[in-house]
Parts: C-alpha cells; structure tokens; sequence
C-alpha cells in the first residue's frame, strides 16, 4: 500500500534536516514508539505501541536510516517490525523529501506499508487516515523538539498511540464511525465470549 | 492460528509449554499419519493437479488465512490467547495475486463440437471481448463450525457440523481419516444460510474430528467473522476472452472462449467444479453449432475458490450476454431481436458442448422479461439510462435422491429425505409433494433430515436439486406408499384392490371409505422406499434491468429489474418466488458493492463488513416475478432448479443495462462509482 503524506514544521529547513535524520530524537517525537540503538550496527530496535479503540497491538523490530541524499534532502528509512503477541508484521519504507517554504519546512512523505495480519484486514480502510492523523502528531512533537520544549506526552499517550483518538482529531466521522463499529464488536465479542 | 502471509515457508512453530486454559496445540505434525488431505473431485473431462487442502499447513502457507496450527483451550478466549503466544517462523515468499499471470495451473478441461474453424471462416462478423467477475464472499448470516466427540468404546466418531448436508461431509471425513462409513455420524441441524460454502468439509472440521479422537474429549470450533472472510472458500473470480463468429444477419455459428479462474492456493474438493460448469454452459441458450472452450485453473496466493450461489451459471450467463450485446451494437440489431433470432426452440437440443438441454420455451420467457420491465434509455447531460436483458440456462438435478416415507401409528407421515435444508423450504415443499400424493393435511407429514444414522443416501443439497431429485423421490416412495396401503385398504374393505377409488378423503369402495388413519389405527406399519436418478434438467429464464447513471458522480441506481423463470413445474409458487427475490438481492450485490479485494502482497483487504457492503433492503428496486412452466421430461414432478437463478440473470442483465446507459462502453462488476466515473471522464 503507497500512502503519500505532507505536513509543515514552523522551523527553517536548516533546522528540521539534521532532526529527521536523527533515529532516535525522531522516534521520541512519535508517541508510543521508544527506540534504541542496535549494539551490532547501524540499526535500531525498539516498540511502537498501537492501539485502535479497546484493541492495542504492539509492534517490536528495528529500523534504520537508509539512504541519504544531502543534496536534495532526501532521506528514506527502512521499518520492520512484528506484532509481540499474535501472528501479524508490518514493514515500511518511508521516503522523506524536505523542502524550505517561506522560513518553514514542508515535508514530503511518501510510504510504501506491507502489513500482514489482523490490521491489514480490518484495517486497510483506515490506514490512509491513520498514516495522515499518525505524521500530524509527528510534526507536532518535531516543532516542540526543535523549538526546545520536548514534546511531553500524557501518561496514556506515552504508553500506546491511541489511533483512535488521534483520528477523531484528524479525520473525521467516516474513520470514527468504522471505529466505534470495530469497538462495539470487540466488546460484545468479550462480553460474548468473555465469561472467565 | 492462521496464517497471516498469502505465501510463505513456515519453519519452526512453538507452542507455550502452557498458557491458561490450554488443553494442547496440534500441528501437522501431530496430524501426520492420522489424517490425509481434503480430497479432489474432479469434473468430467477436466486435468487437476494433485494439490489438495492440508489441513493445516504443510512447510508452506499459500494463503492469509490458511489454518497453520490448532489450539485448544477450554474457552474461545482462552484458545484465542494462548494462540497469542505461538511463535511460527514464517519466511515470505513472493505471492501470486492475478490468475492471468499466473504459471501456476491447478486445473485445465478443454471441450467443443462442430466445425468451429469453418464456423469462424464463415462469418462476416467475429466480436471479441474480455469480461470478469469479481471474487466474492458467501457471507452466510451463521459462520462454519463444527462439533466431533469420540466414543472409543464404540470406536463412533460423531460429527455435529453446520452443513448443506450430511453426505458430503461424511464423504469427506471418510477419506481425511481413512475410516469406514459405519465408524462416523454426521449430524447437520438447523443451518444459518450456506450460499454454497458449506458443501463439502473444511479443512477445519477435519482438524476438529482428528482433534476429537486424539484428545478423546469433545472439540468444538466456530470461526468468527473475520476467520469466515479469510478462510472460507470464496465463489467466482473468473474472467474470460470470448469470441462471438456470426452472419451478417446475425445468426450465431460459432463460440470461443478460454476462461480463466481464480483458484488460490489449493484444489478444495469442489473448486474445479464451477469453472467447469461455466465452460459447459458457453453456448447459453443459442443454437450454436460450434464451440470451443478452454479453461486455464491458475493457482494464486488467495484463498481457494468453490461454489456460491450460481457456481458457474452466473459466469457463464455474465460472458455469453455480455458478447451477444456487444454482438448487437456492432450489428446495429436491437438486442432483443438478435436473441430471438437464435434462441433454441426444439427440445431435447444437445449442444456442441455436450450438454442436453431437456425442456423449456426461451422465447417465452424473453418477451415476457421485456414487457414487464418497461425498457427506457435516455442520455440526458444529468441522467443517463439504459435497459439490458440477459438470458441463462441453468444446469441443475442429477445424480440421485432417496428418500424413506412411512406411515406413523398415528396416521401421520414420516419422511426421511437424503437432501436437507438450509433455507430452501424442504419443510414446506416436501410435505405438499406428499400430503397431495397421499390425499392428507400438510400438518400430518413430518419431516426428518441431516442425521447420517437415519436418512437414506443421495448426493446432497446443491446445485439447485432438491426438488427436482429429493422431491421426485419423495414422489416415487410416496406412491408405493399409497399402493401398499391400498392393499390394506382392500383388505379392510373386503373388496378387490382394482374396485378402490382414490380420493383426498382416502380409499373408498361401495360407499365406503377408509381414510389413511384407519389403515394406520388397524397396526399395519407400512412403509416405502424409493431413489430417483435422472440426468441434468435445465432451468432456463429471461431478466431484464433498467439502470440509471448520474455522470457527475458516477452514481448508479438500479430502477428496477425484471425476473421471469422456468423451473419446470412449480410445486410451491411462494418460496419459488422467494428464492427468486433472495437469489436477485444477492446477483446486485455483485453488481453494486461486493468484491472480495486483496492487496499486492496477497493481504485480503475487505476481511470485515466495514470494507465488504453486502446490501440491504433499503437498496433493493422493485422486482418483478413471472414463472414459465416446461415441465422436465426426466423426472414425475416435471420440476427443475430455482435456488440460483436470481444471482445467475441479474450480473450480466444489468451490466448489459449499464453498457447500454454508457453508449455501449462495457464495464466489469462491481460497478462503483469510481469505476464509471473513470469511464465517463
């Protein structure tokens, strides 16, 4: 699945380049994703927490800067990672194109997602909304990182990326009704089932 | 556990020394040497690879869903989580997403008759065209399940299983665990619809009974709706390249087709067989003298194909109607005009395919489709509208039924019939066939089905047959019935049995009469048996759709369609029409919204309700029902099949109707609005 996303950061483009290069500093601007380097090379590994209404899925695997052009500042990452419980993997490879405009910073993003499992098939309705509400709140946390108050996440928010509530911001009522529905169903599925 | 890769090499698979609740994790390995794969049918005629469906996963997945290992728990939840902790090691390989490209072939049949070389010589017009269906999902309101309980004692495996019937999947499991017939019962209650998707056993339930008899405890499994997306075998997925060769006053002489289907991973028992039946099929209802049909099985990363309601009828229809319209256009021939100049009117007609079409009065149907539908067109700049019509013949019957009728102690009438319903009114149909023939009340005929202990064989409920054999063989043993009881009757009355007349009040002689009651109350136990075999009867119809296309939005609203149907005599006219209306809903859905979609990588991408619209009432148009009557030669009631036709006539007639909104420009199911908003633009 190709998504292709852009989104600005109030910060010169001098500023923002060497951030997005930066693996771990951008990983802290995503919430529910902690990362740290891979003692064995040039990657890093860490979790993504997500969670999608009552369902929350955690994702654990690497990733890793892939190709840089200074010239043009084009950076693409590479993503892999599997569910920790459950049988379902997600992998991306993200092409970043950051261009100035007027003293701000617009960035470019194109990603080519593969994910198997549960998510890609129940979810593949949502994924273009999800992606768009997901790099909203990353541009949010870059402007506070390079501003210079960090973004400090609420509690819960720290803990998993509540998609739910982030689509609601972004989205709109399509994303929110199919959500609600999904929510409605896994919880009748537990009251249902649920008895132990 | 399934898989969640359309292909894959899967390695190690690790189950949790324990989890909560969990009572054992069985993988293939622990089904070697228990269990053999699905089994094969193969149609006549027809190469099939010697890929069947394990069932579970053998060092390869081929696709998303496909059952890898069991886990047993004493809930569902708790199975669910334990399922959580089960590493397997998958390795990805590259997937097959599109049959054409495919190099894959799981099935090939190639057949025809007469001089198609010198019918396409001959013509002055040859019309080609490239038309598909999607896949789609059977979406039956109740999902599979199945329950198995051992008894070791008795060595009885009993299989309780929701089922079209109880033949084929007693079939099944005679072959996956290599036992005898008398060692296993199978039990088919009340069944939550079917569509065609419960016909044979999954791989699934064979799990279910191998788990049952190694445990020797009771396994139960009944998928979720998300499982029944991935992993319960899907229906069409076929396109097709046709040539139409034809006169220049447009009399048909020749047909080519090569078919192409979507078969996924593996041959399920009955995956070669609706293709096959869309082959047979390709001469429609025209009398065309040649023929030559291809069909190309590939294997893909998708979830194997297999019948659903139409089971290559609709193809057929879908790829013959569409060719003759567009047969039409080029002939500048109205496209009524062109089928009335080659519909088949002498009957019993052989097709150079192989087929015998047994009865019917095409023409008939034709008019009538058409006057009742009203046809329109307009191309207004806001509105467009257009009237299409499509014809079908629908290949249904054969094979054998049986069934056992008695006459109860207390005057009512046990039936056991070899076909069991799951929706189609058995209940009804079958006890008018007997209390006419026996002259009794509805209410005192008792049906029994879906035990294997207690029904007599046959073939099972599919293909639109159960009246046309179960119900003629509920006739047959209906009549010995009555002859036996009019030998007890005569007794009774003192009078010889030629003397007995037979009415609704029952055997009456010199002012006497004895109705069946007494025959009963005087402690004669009768009984009889009959099975009825016949060849294939062939249902035939007309239908006809007036659509409107809003060019703005490609917006399409059906107005209203047309439905006129021969399935020989009708016994029961009301759910005749209501199998009619329910085949029609689900032929539009076709139309309109449904399509089971897959990404690149062979993810299934419409897994739940949210993403796979199936209609609703609010989207039904009106529709109207008229029924032609050809009785079948081949069996005593005169009847033939009505379970399909809905969903085999509405596809091709409104996609004729949209090609005809669109000035001729022929577009694929499902007709969303993005897709003829491309066509217009």
């Amino acid at each position: 699945m190709r998504l292709t996303n852009e989104f600005e950061v109030a910060a010169p483009v001098e500023r923002t380049w060497p951030l997005l290069l930066d693996v771990p500093r951008v990983a802290g601007s995503l919430p529910g994703a902690r990362l740290e380097p891979d003692p064995a090379g040039d990657s890093y590994r860490g979790t993504m927490k997500l969670k999608l209404g009552p369902v929350t899925t955690e994702y654990s695997g690497t990733a890793r800067l892939q190709d840089v052009d200074e010239d043009e500042r084009v950076a693409s990452f590479y993503v892999q990672g599997r569910e920790a419980r459950g049988q379902g993997s997600a992998a991306a490879t993200i092409v970043s194109r950051v261009s100035a405009d007027d003293g701000h910073t617009r960035v470019l993003v194109e990603t080519d997602l593969e994910v198997a499992g549960r998510q890609a098939q129940l979810g593949s309705g949502l994924m273009q909304d999800v992606a768009g509400a997901l790099l909203a709140q990353f541009a949010k946390g870059l402007e506070r990182e390079l501003t210079g108050t960090p973004y400090e996440a609420p509690p819960a928010a720290r803990e998993a990326l509540d998609v739910g509530a982030v689509a609601a911001q972004a989205v709109g009522e399509r994303a929110l009704l199919v959500l609600a529905g999904m929510a409605a169903g896994v919880l009748l599925g537990r009251l249902l089932w649920g008895r132990r | 556990m399934r898989s969640p890769h359309a292909h894959a090499r899967i390695g190690a698979v690790r189950a949790p020394r324990e989890a909560p609740g969990l009572v054992a994790v069985l993988t293939s390995d622990e089904l070697d040497g228990r269990a053999r794969p699905l089994p094969i049918q193969l149609p006549h005629r027809a190469e099939g690879a010697a890929e069947p469906h394990p069932l579970l996963a053998t060092g390869e997945v081929r696709y998303a869903g496909q059952p890898v290992a069991a886990v047993l728990a004493e809930t569902r939840p708790l199975a669910e989580d334990a399922a959580e902790l089960v590493e397997v090691e998958y390795e990805p390989l590259e997937p097959v997403v599109d049959a054409r490209a495919s190099e894959h072939e799981l099935m090939r049949w190639e057949g025809g008759g007469g001089d198609i070389d010198a019918a396409f010589a001959a013509a002055d017009l040859v019309v080609r065209g490239s038309y598909a269906l999607p896949r789609l999902v059977a979406a039956p309101m109740e999902t599979r399940g199945a329950i198995a309980s051992y008894d070791g004692e008795r060595d009885l495996l009993t299989f309780w299983c929701s089922a079209q019937d109880t033949h084929r999947q007693l079939a099944g499991l005679i072959h996956v665990l290599e036992r005898p017939a008398e060692s296993i019962r199978v039990l088919v209650p009340d069944v939550g619809g079917a569509f065609g998707s419960k016909g044979v056993l999954a791989p699934e339930g064979g799990v279910v009974a191998v788990a049952a008899m190694v445990l020797g405890r009771p396994v139960k499994w009944a998928e979720d709706r998300l499982e029944n997306f991935l992993a319960a075998y899907q229906g069409r997925g076929v396109e097709a390249d046709v040539e139409l060769a034809l006169t220049g006053e447009g009399r048909m002489l020749g047909i080519r087709a090569h078919i192409y289907a979507d078969l996924g991973g593996y041959l399920m028992p009955t995956t070669a067989i609706p293709p096959h039946t869309t082959a047979m099929l390709m001469c429609g209802c025209y009398d065309i003298s040649s023929a030559d049909v291809r069909v190309s099985g590939r294997r893909t990363n998708k979830v194997p194909t297999g019948p659903y309601r139409g089971a290559g009828r609709p193809e057929a229809a879908y790829f013959v109607e569409r060719v003759v319209d567009d047969a039409a256009r080029e002939l500048g021939v109205d496209p009524v005009e062109l089928r009335r100049r080659n519909l088949i009117s002498e009957f019993p007609h052989r097709t150079p395919l192989g087929w015998t079409y047994d009865s019917g009065d095409y023409e008939l149907c034709l008019d009538e489709a058409v006057r009742l539908v009203e046809p329109e067109r307009e191309a207004g700049d806001e509105l467009l509208s257009g009237t299409g019509v499509a014809m079908y013949v629908e290949r249904s019957g054969g094979l054998a039924e049986s069934a056992d009728v008695a006459l109860e102690p207390d005057g009512r009438i046990l039936i056991r019939s070899s076909t069991s319903p799951h929706g189609q009114g058995h209940d009804t149909t079958f006890a008018q066939i007997a209390a006419e023939g026996l002259g009794v009340e509805l209410d005192d005929v008792a049906l029994q089905f879906g035990d294997s202990a207690a029904v007599p064989s046959g073939a099972g409920t599919f293909a639109s047959r159960s009246v046309a054999m179960g119900g003629s063989a509920v006739a047959l043993a209906v009549e010995k019935l009555r002859n036996e009881c009019a030998r007890v009757a005569a007794r009774l009355l003192e009078v010889p049995e030629e003397d007995l007349s037979w009415g609704p009040a029952g055997f009456s002689a010199g002012g006497r009469t004895l109705p069946l009651r007494a025959i009963a109350a005087a402690g004669s136990a009768l009984k009889a048996s009959a099975r009825f075999e016949s060849d294939l009867v062939f249902a035939s119809g007309a239908y006809a759709a007036v659509v409107e296309i809003e060019p703005a939005t490609g917006r399409l609203r059906v107005r209203r369609i047309a439905a006129v149907d021969d399935a020989g005599t009708l016994v029961n006219p009301l759910l005749a029409e209501g199998q009619v209306i329910g085949g029609v809903a689900q032929g539009l859905g076709e139309c309109l919204t449904e399509e089971a979609t897959y990404d690149e990588h062979g993810q299934p991408t419409s897994a739940s309700f949210a993403d796979y619209s199936l209609l609703t009432a609010a989207e039904m148009p009106p529709v109207a029902t008229a029924f032609v009557e050809s009785p079948s030669p081949l069996n005593p009631l005169g009847a033939k099949g009505i379970g399909e036709a809905g969903a085999i006539g509405t596809p091709a007639a409104v996609a004729n109707a949209v090609a005809d909104a669109l000035g001729g420009r022929g577009v694929d199911p499902p007709f969303t609005e993005e897709k003829l908003r491309e066509v217009l633009t």
